[in-house]
């Protein structure tokens, strides 16, 4: 950055943490956690789920308190008591999980809870809030309802309802996980200019070259430690993940690179083979709204086909389809031949279609269950797990311990609550479950949503597995890095309408953006 | 685990103890304010309660329709249905086993108290079903449907024995009552204990074994899992295949079963003959008797009977003391509180000591952060 905040040099940090300790029983979740934070700066705070970000976040937010250590804003040590006394302090974040109201407007979203006076001019807060987004950038209707917006519109709600409260430091937990890349670039934009303001600001991400992109120095936490700070101009991203990860890790490019090699290698004596999923003028209606538009597609055994596109185009709706759990209101999807458009979720497993779903949370896993049952959720009914409508307890123990060892499920027994695993531990047991039967079709929705790097490579690896093994794999993210790096094929949904499918060496981010935009021409179309 | 499970289930024991206890604190000072000797109230709670034979057989005949109702109504919790139709279940499948009962009774013993009971489980059944068909067919809310179907059974019930085609027995004189015939002696519950002031009857046993049922529908059954699964994340238990609609309606049969054989064990068991109102509210209490035990059939026995015995200790405390009967749901509300506010803080202690198993045994602290 050449317009670097004018201040004194002698000035201290407008945030500094040192030696941070937070014990929860039985684990140092924060062991002498240090964060330096200067005005004009944008600091990343890099590590893996559980290294301890979050519990930072949370000491710095007010919503717990450090066993050790102390927080100085401005050079003067303070107390965070609440996240009131945090806003207060000029400390503001932009959560991970937006806190949004769907029925208010824009507006009254940034409002809520400062209102200070229990009247208020609606026209008047709309200008102050329309004004605020024009400045940074942030293309907003301070009138429409929060409910209508996109995913990364409300993020922006959430980026105005912190800067109106003018805050000298606002940290950002993971805000890129939701966006498309325009998107993230025009949100780096935006995080430039408060940097450019002289405030600090605080990028929290697992995702290395978001970080070497705009950053201009990277914190590594590592198991509650940090690891270190460190100018992000003097560090590569293989650096850091071995940094973050403590080891080696192949960084998807890696991995794909590697794939691909034994995949051309193959090529000649191991043709991609037959079609396997055929979606043929796949329509779905919600009353009279359209989810799915004719999709026509097709995935052959041993191929990866991406489908690129904002979430919310129908993706949802066809990751239902190929559950079962909705019907198509016309058209066919046959499987290996077999329509299994009227065919409820056992039918569609029985035809070897497994879905790893987007939201693992919603649709993935039953939380309040335990690790064992939910291995077992799609074939309770069958031998060897029960007899005759009884459980078989110990069998359902001995399946949970196996596939656990053999996904790397990291937990102490079958019997503890999927709810209690991290994140990338519970997409492993999803894995598990989906991965153990018998594979035909691999439905992977985000599969790496929220996971850190270690478990992305994990993921990918058995997602290029299952396609070495000749499942026909369809692979739906709104990550283009990850649709670019995996797919045979990209086709690209816009309002429930398939744009274009393209071929590897044609799918280009340059070809794709306009796209996953809803710009198509007319030579899109012929291809 | 075992070991944990136990170390958690003595937990629970023991906050639960000391929540019982500090509500008969509450109940003492209470008694006091009234201005009444404390030790000659408590005194009387344990005599109508426990005190004897008769006390006992009191104490087990209340506590068995609370059990029942309770049994119904955490079999469709655990289904994420709440469900507040108990008392008009009850209503309902009390009706029908008297009917059976009265038209049964010609028939050579148990064939016609086994009719009575399968009608009365059926009749609950139907009524729960009903308000479950709603919910599957129409997308009624339960709570409401439920609420507002005990209106109707109640209103059915009491129809049936002001109708002299229906249920009323033959009236003779204008002071009849509207109230059925008074049943046979083979079509009754049979009491446990013969020639003795205990009177407690068979329902208790069906109760107990009911609860066991649950249990083992619940924990060990395919038809228990997929119930769990629906109850936690419907969305999966359909992917898992699990007819979400039929199985609503029928868990909904179910539970209205369990509570149609409340007021069956009611009716057969104590009463003899169909009153109008002949509940006094059991099909809610019995809803606070799941609350109190967390949703477990075991805890139901138990809480069952802790509310049996202080329904039966208040009739005593009333006469005994003369402070209102009604202190006793004073008690028994203080009891409630005092057991949710203990939950609350059990629920945190055991997340904290979970988070310690957990750490311990994975050798990797940070990954239980997320938990946090």
């Amino acid at each position: 950055m050449t317009d670097s905040p004018v201040r004194p040099p002698t000035a201290p940090p407008l945030v500094e943490l040192r030696g941070i300790v937070k014990v929860f029983p039985g684990v140092r979740a924060n062991d002498g956690v240090v964060l330096t934070n200067e005005a004009g700066e944008v600091h990343g705070l890099l590590g893996e789920n559980g290294a301890g970000k979050t519990t930072l976040v949370s000491i710095l937010y007010g919503l717990e308190q450090p066993d050790e250590g102390t927080i100085a804003v401005n050079g003067t040590a303070v107390r965070i008591e609440s996240p009131r006394q945090a806003l207060s302090r000029g400390i503001a974040i932009v959560q991970q999980h937006f806190a949004l109201v769907p029925t208010l407007t824009v507006a009254e979203n940034v409002l809520l809870g400062q209102e200070g006076r229990p009247v208020f001019s609606a026209a008047r807060v709309e200008a102050a809030v329309g004004a605020l987004a024009e400045t940074y950038g942030l293309a907003l209707d301070p009138s429409a309802l929060v409910g209508e917006l996109s995913i990364g519109q409300r993020q922006r709600v959430e980026i105005l309802k912190c800067l109106y409260r003018e805050p000298q430091v606002v940290v950002f937990d993971e805000p890129t996980t939701v966006l498309i890349p325009e998107e993230i670039e025009r949100l780096f934009e935006t995080v430039r200019t408060l940097a450019s303001e002289g405030r600090a600001v605080v990028l929290i991400t697992h995702k290395l070259d978001e970080l070497m992109a705009v950053t201009d120095r990277i914190s590594v936490l590592r198991a509650g430690r940090s690891v270190g700070t460190f100018a992000t101009a003097e560090v590569d991203p293989p650096g850091l993940a071995r940094l973050m990860v403590g080891r080696e890790v192949k960084l998807r490019s890696a991995v794909v690179a590697r794939a691909e090699d034994v995949q051309l290698e193959e090529h000649a004596e191991h043709e991609v083979g037959d079609v396997v999923l055929d979606l043929a003028g796949v329509t779905v209606l919600d009353g009279s709204t359209v989810r799915l538009d004719r999709i026509e597609l097709t995935v052959r055994a041993g191929e990866v086909v991406g489908l690129a596109g904002v979430e919310g185009n129908g993706q949802r709706e066809l990751v239902q389809l190929m559950c079962g759990t909705r019907r198509p209101t016309s058209g066919t999807v046959r499987v290996g031949g077999v329509d299994l458009s009227a065919a409820g979720p056992l039918r569609w497993q029985a035809a070897g279609v497994r879905v790893v779903t987007e939201d693992r949370h919603a649709t993935g896993l039953v939380l309040d269950m335990s690790v064992g049952e939910n291995l077992v959720t799609d074939r309770i009914h069958h031998r060897p797990f029960s007899r005759r409508g009884l459980l078989s307890f110990g069998q359902l123990l001995q399946h949970g311990r196996r596939l656990m060892r053999e996904f790397r499920v990291k937990a102490p027994s079958p019997a503890t609550p999927a709810r209690s695993l991290s994140g990338g531990n519970q997409q492993r047991v999803v894995l598990a479950r989906e991965l153990s039967a018998d594979v035909r079709v691999l439905v992977a929705a985000q599969p790496t949503r929220g996971l850190d790097v270690g478990a992305i490579e994990e993921v990918t690896e058995r997602v290029v597995a299952a396609r070495d093994a000749g499942a026909a794999v369809l692979l739906i993210s709104s990550d283009l890095a990850e649709i670019l790096a995996l797919s045979d094929r990209v086709a690209v949904i816009h309002r429930g309408r398939l744009l274009a499918v393209l071929a590897q060496r044609e799918a280009t981010l340059e070809r794709l953006g306009p796209l996953l935009a809803g710009h198509v021409d007319v030579a899109e179309v012929a291809s | 685990m075992s070991a944990v499970r136990l170390r958690r289930s003595l937990i629970i024991v023991g906050v639960n103890g000391v929540a019982l206890a500090l509500a008969l604190a509450a109940t003492a000072g209470i008694v006091a304010l009234y201005d009444k000797p404390v030790g000659a109230a408590l005194k009387a709670l344990y005599e109508g309660s426990l005190g004897s034979a008769f006390a006992l057989g009191t104490t087990l005949n209340k506590a068995t329709p609370l059990l029942f109702v309770a049994l119904a109504f955490l079999v469709a919790q655990r289904a994420g249905l709440v469900s507040i139709g108990g008392e008009g279940q009850l209503y309902v499948g009390g009706t029908a086993a008297v009917a059976a009962a009265l038209a049964f009774d010609g028939l050579p013993r148990p064939l016609g108290l086994v009719l009575a009971l399968v009608c009365g489980f059926a009749g609950g059944g139907l009524w729960g079903a009903l308000a479950g068909w709603l919910r599957a067919r129409f997308e009624v809310n339960e709570v409401i449907a439920t609420l507002l179907l005990n209106f109707v059974g109640i209103a059915v019930s009491n129809l049936t024995v002001q109708e002299p085609s229906l249920l009323r027995e033959p009236v003779t004189d204008s002071a009849s009552l509207p109230q059925s015939p008074l049943l046979a002696q083979v079509v009754r519950l049979p009491r446990l204990v013969q020639d003795s002031p205990n009177r407690v009857h068979l329902g208790i046993v069906l109760a107990v074994l009911a609860a066991v049922g649950v249990g083992v529908l619940l924990r060990r059954t395919v038809a228990g899992f997929r119930i769990r699964m629906l109850g936690h994340n419907p969305a999966m238990a359909e992917r898992a295949g699990v007819n979400v609609a039929v199985m609503v309606v029928l868990v909904m049969f179910l539970s209205g079963g369990l509570a149609g054989l409340a007021g069956t064990s009611v009716l057969l068991g104590e009463q003899y003959r169909l009153q109008p109102e002949f509940s006094p509210g059991f099909g809610f209490d019995g809803i606070a008797v799941a609350l109190l035990a967390r949703s477990t059939p075991g805890g139901a026995v138990a809480a069952a009977l802790l509310f049996g015995a202080l329904r039966a200790g208040g009739l005593r405390l009333e006469a005994a003391v003369q402070v209102p009967q009604a202190l006793v749901l004073v008690v028994q509300g203080v009891i409630i509180l005092a057991v949710a506010a203990t939950a609350y803080w059990v629920e945190r202690t055991l997340r904290a000591r979970n988070t310690v198993e957990v750490a311990g045994a994975t050798e990797q602290p940070a990954m239980v952060e997320a938990t946090a």
